[in-house]
């Protein structure tokens, strides 16, 4: 399953906002999820991020994925927190493993901080268009040969993804065994060197058609859009970045004390 | 009067190497003029094209007597971003080609980095669009693109910054028939608007005859052919395969089959629908039909990467729902259109001895069986040569050898000739059709019209993910109408054939 | 020929210890690279997960030994553009709980590997070993706080989990980053 669906316009209010409103969300949404230690508080976290999502006009269906690994990612820990936790009474023993009561609080606040965390980030790149960034970054006076690579990275990740599936057919193809756990590592190496040198050509290859037109010519490019923001949006990004620094600021000090 | 290309390069060689990758040549290209470059493989073609676009010795670097001039300008004495308005480059893999996540983006990436005002930007996206067909793709995404409609993005986007040198290496090579034949009418036009001069790698120059108006060809560095008229490449040596024998022999018994076999993809995609195809021994069965159509996923079903959904597949007598993969491997060998998706090995020899060791033959019979394999693919004096030194068609014949290697009785070769010049493809299809007369089942997914008609001994067309005609390849004049309703064009092959 | 030549020369041909790398070649290369380390690395975490939960070694050895190769070859800051695609990749896909610590993690881990290799000839075994000792402590220090702060498992669990992950480590990408270095090297694609 493809790991990304990549950003197109929803056709919705997102795809107006400047990126920076949106950066500034995804970080509001990570410093809260970090610094927030109220459970019941928590708890909303994951749930705000997937509402604004679906208000945003980014389907369920493309939720899915996530919150599967998310499933999958909670399993684990709380089966860490089984193993390792001696925190409260003992509520039932497997085998040698006793389990303990304090397992089930730290676990469900980590798979809820992660949520929020997984979620946001993930949010961000399907609903920031990757120029989007590049401008961003172009504003803050990075350069702009090193703001494109962002572009990049995205357009090549669905193709790249598609190219280990075919190298791991083309493996299999060849009678390399891939079903049970020992044979999955063993296959690793024929399946990452063939990926290792495609892409090194492939490096090779688009780096030359880049600088054949034109990359680097000068210190500044002409971009197809410019960023507007709006007042309001400001203002939400103001707002957004004195509750994160708040929220950093009670941490500091509920950790001193 | 001087001429507008003048390239005079007394040796150019890259370190490390001992022989120079081109020696003495002199060229003089004047304005509007269209030529194509064949030659062998590593007869230096890619390099000349390199250095006519300052790729060497700017990118790749080498040691390099002599000069390129375009116009006033040297380009030694200029860096890579220097030289893109004057010359334009375009190179075999479109998806190498395209940086950005849209369409637009991609065409206006060079203008862009001119950085000429937004407006005359957009003005160049929009005129460069409409040149290759395309406006109104300028949202789309790259990789939904199909491989000529990528290619036509790549010449739009060299072309936004109208360059008047145009070098292309091979930029259709992966294309099929109808995508080529796009992509060189839009060149064709371009050189005779006089907007640009054009010098192009084809392994294909009659298909040129139309645009070009002088043909090169190489060898070992060098320039050996000069002409205005195309250098004659002989028919495939099993032409014309319609009066061969073979046709007549009976086919041996049956060792493959699918029935009624259906497949969907995950993603929803038709694969195949009730598809029934039975392969034989001693027998080459062509799997034609237009991108889409189903090829690929007829043909995975038979080594078991993909499982039907409905139907069953038979290989040698037995159903093969209870066969793991990797044993049925062993009967069946699958080729693939790209060797670079399965070379890890750090010799040719080690590359070839893949799948006998994961057999675990005795080292004795790895050894004799990889001799043996290599020297049928003429590659057994670099057997201690790192794979990826190998030239693209090499690397093909390696992977043809390893999968030849495990003596499989069936052989399923996935375009196994795309972008392979004349000679490649003879040997591979030699050797696929030496396998065929050993007594093994061949089949051959390909978009070309030429291999079927010289090669193979039956034809099964495909439209719309389903079989749709199913025939001796002695009887193709006979459906030549059939045939082209679904978008196979056999009357090249004819062509050859009643000359 | 020009000085920006005669230095293209110089990367190619050998490890010659620079520490920077501006040229587009080096910074198309880490983020394509970048995205190669990416997926195999969802691949091997993926089963080290399946093994058992608690180590990541596989994982480890893959995320090492890419952070090793792309520093080696691209210098930086590749190594670190890499690193950080790899990393918010990470956080997005939910390829581990701790991801968010694989930001510092890749930056830093990256430039001490620069600084190893700038000092050492990168020729022998010994300076491999060096240079993913130092990798590896570096990175598996800012991934322990991550195992600490966020799934809130006992310090000594974080340390004998993080010290497997960082032998493994440690061994493992010595051997495969000067392996693939040579075959890449063998092969003249770099």
């Amino acid at each position: 399953m493809a790991l990304f669906e990549s950003c197109r316009p929803r056709g919705t209010w997102i795809d107006q906002l400047d990126p920076r409103t949106k950066l500034a969300w995804m970080g509001l949404m990570t410093i809260l999820a970090l610094t927030v230690s109220d459970i019941k508080i928590l708890v909303f976290l994951p749930l705000t991020v997937l509402a604004s999502g679906l208000a945003a006009g980014l389907p369920f269906r493309s939720f899915k994925h996530p919150l599967l690994i998310l499933i999958f990612t909670g399993v684990q820990i709380v089966i860490l927190q089984v193993l390792f936790s001696t925190e409260g009474q003992v509520v039932a023993a497997l085998g040698p493993v006793k389990v303990f009561s304090g397992a089930f609080s730290p676990a469900w606040e980590a798979f809820l901080r992660l949520s929020a965390m997984m979620l946001a980030t993930m949010q961000f790149l399907r609903w920031t268009p990757p120029e989007d960034l590049t401008l961003w970054l172009v504003t803050t006076r990075v350069p702009y040969r090193y703001a494109m690579l962002v572009g990049l990275a995205m357009r090549f990740l669905p193709l790249m993804e598609q190219e280990l599936g075919a190298i791991m057919e083309s493996q299999r193809s060849r009678g390399l065994p891939m079903k049970n756990i020992r044979q999955k590592i063993k296959s690793l190496i024929p399946v990452a060197l063939p990926f290792l040198y495609r892409s090194f050509r492939r490096a090779n290859e688009t780096a030359l058609a880049m600088e054949l037109r034109g990359f680097g010519y000068n210190s500044r490019r002409t971009f197809l859009r410019q960023l507007n923001i709006t007042l309001a949006e400001i203002i939400a990004i103001v707002l957004m970045g004195t509750v994160a620094t708040w929220n950093i600021w009670l941490k500091i000090e509920s950790l001193w004390l | 009067m001087e001429p507008f290309v003048e390239v005079f390069l007394k040796k150019v060689a890259f370190p490390g190497d001992e022989k120079p990758a081109l020696s003495g040549i002199e060229l003089r290209i004047e304005k509007g003029e269209f030529i194509v470059i064949t030659g062998p493989a590593a007869s230096g073609k890619s390099v000349l094209c390199h250095c006519l676009t300052g790729a060497v010795p700017h990118f790749y670097p080498a040691f390099q007597d002599g000069f390129v001039r375009i116009g006033d300008t040297v380009l030694s004495e200029l860096s890579l971003p220097r030289i893109a308005g004057k010359v334009g480059y375009m190179m075999q893999d479109p998806q190498n080609q395209l940086f950005s996540t849209t369409v637009g983006e991609d065409v206006a990436f060079g203008p862009g980095n001119m950085g000429l005002p937004r407006r005359e930007v957009r003005k160049r996206v929009r005129e460069a669009l409409e040149f290759v067909g395309l406006s109104g793709f300028e949202n789309r995404l790259p990789e939904t693109l199909s491989g000529g409609e990528a290619q036509r993005v790549v010449l739009a986007g060299v072309f936004s910054l109208k360059p008047e040198f145009l070098v292309l290496d091979q930029p259709a090579a992966e294309l099929d028939p109808a995508g080529r034949k796009d992509i060189y009418d839009r060149l064709g036009e371009l050189s005779r608007s006089g907007k640009s001069t054009i010098i192009m790698v084809s392994e294909r120059p009659e298909e040129l005859v139309q645009h070009a108006n002088r043909y090169l060809v190489m060898e070992e560095g060098r320039i050996v052919r000069d002409s205005s008229s195309p250098p004659v490449q002989g028919p495939y040596p099993g032409i014309p395969a319609i009066f061969r024998k073979k046709q007549t022999v009976e086919p041996g018994q049956e060792a493959a089959s699918l029935e009624n076999c259906t497949y969907t993809y995950p993603d929803g995609r038709a694969g195949c629908l009730d598809t029934d195809l039975r392969l034989f021994r001693g027998q080459m069965v062509a799997l034609m039909g237009l991108n889409g159509s189903g090829k690929t996923t007829v043909a995975k079903h038979f080594n078991g990467l993909l499982r039907p959904a409905s139907g069953t597949v038979r290989v040698l007598g037995r159903e093969i729902s209870d066969i793991d993969l990797h044993i049925l491997c062993r009967k069946v060998g699958f080729l693939f259109q790209n060797p670079d998706f399965q070379i890890f090995a750090g010799t040719v020899e080690e590359e070839a001895a893949f799948g006998l060791k994961i057999q675990r033959l005795p080292p004795e019979q790895i050894t004799d069986r990889v001799e043996d394999v290599l020297k049928g693919a003429g590659l057994l004096q670099m057997r201690k040569v790192h794979p990826h030194r190998l030239s693209r068609g090499q690397r093909q014949m390696l992977a043809l050898a390893s999968v030849l290697a495990a003596e499989p009785e069936i052989v399923i070769a996935d375009e196994p000739t795309a972008g392979l010049n004349y000679s490649q493809t003879c040997q591979i299809m030699d050797n696929l059709a030496r396998l065929a007369d050993e007594g093994k089942a061949v089949l051959l997914v390909t978009h070309d019209v030429m291999l079927t008609a010289c090669y193979a001994h039956r034809l099964v067309a495909m439209h719309r993910h389903r079989v749709q005609l199913d025939l001796p390849v002695s009887q193709l004049p006979v459906y030549t109408t059939e045939l082209q309703k679904i978008g196979l064009d056999f009357s090249p092959a004819f062509a050859g054939w009643s000359a | 020929m020009s000085m920006i030549q005669q230095e293209r020369i110089v990367y190619s041909l050998s490890g010659t210890k620079t520490f920077w790398r501006t040229d587009t070649r080096a910074l198309v290369g880490a983020v394509i690279l970048g995205v190669v380390s990416m997926l195999l690395q969802q691949v091997s975490i993926r089963l080290d997960q399946v093994i058992w939960p608690p180590l990541i070694i596989l994982g480890g050895i893959a995320w090492a030994t890419f952070t090793g190769l792309i520093t080696l070859i691209f210098r930086q800051p590749a190594g670190i553009i890499m690193g950080e695609t790899q990393a918010f990749i990470a956080i997005a896909t939910g390829l581990s709980p701790v991801a968010l610590f694989f930001v510092p993690a890749n930056l830093l881990s990256s430039l001490a590997y620069s600084v190893v290799a700038q000092k050492l000839s990168m020729q022998k075994w010994s300076h491999h070993f060096i240079a993913q000792l130092a990798t590896n402590i570096v990175g598996n220090i800012c991934v322990a706080f991550g195992l600490y702060s966020i799934l809130k498992l006992p310090v000594q669990v974080v340390i004998i989990s993080s010290a497997v992950t960082a032998g493994a480590g440690i061994i493992g990408a010595t051997i495969l980053t000067k392996l693939a270095v040579n075959a890449l090297r063998r092969s003249g694609l770099i």
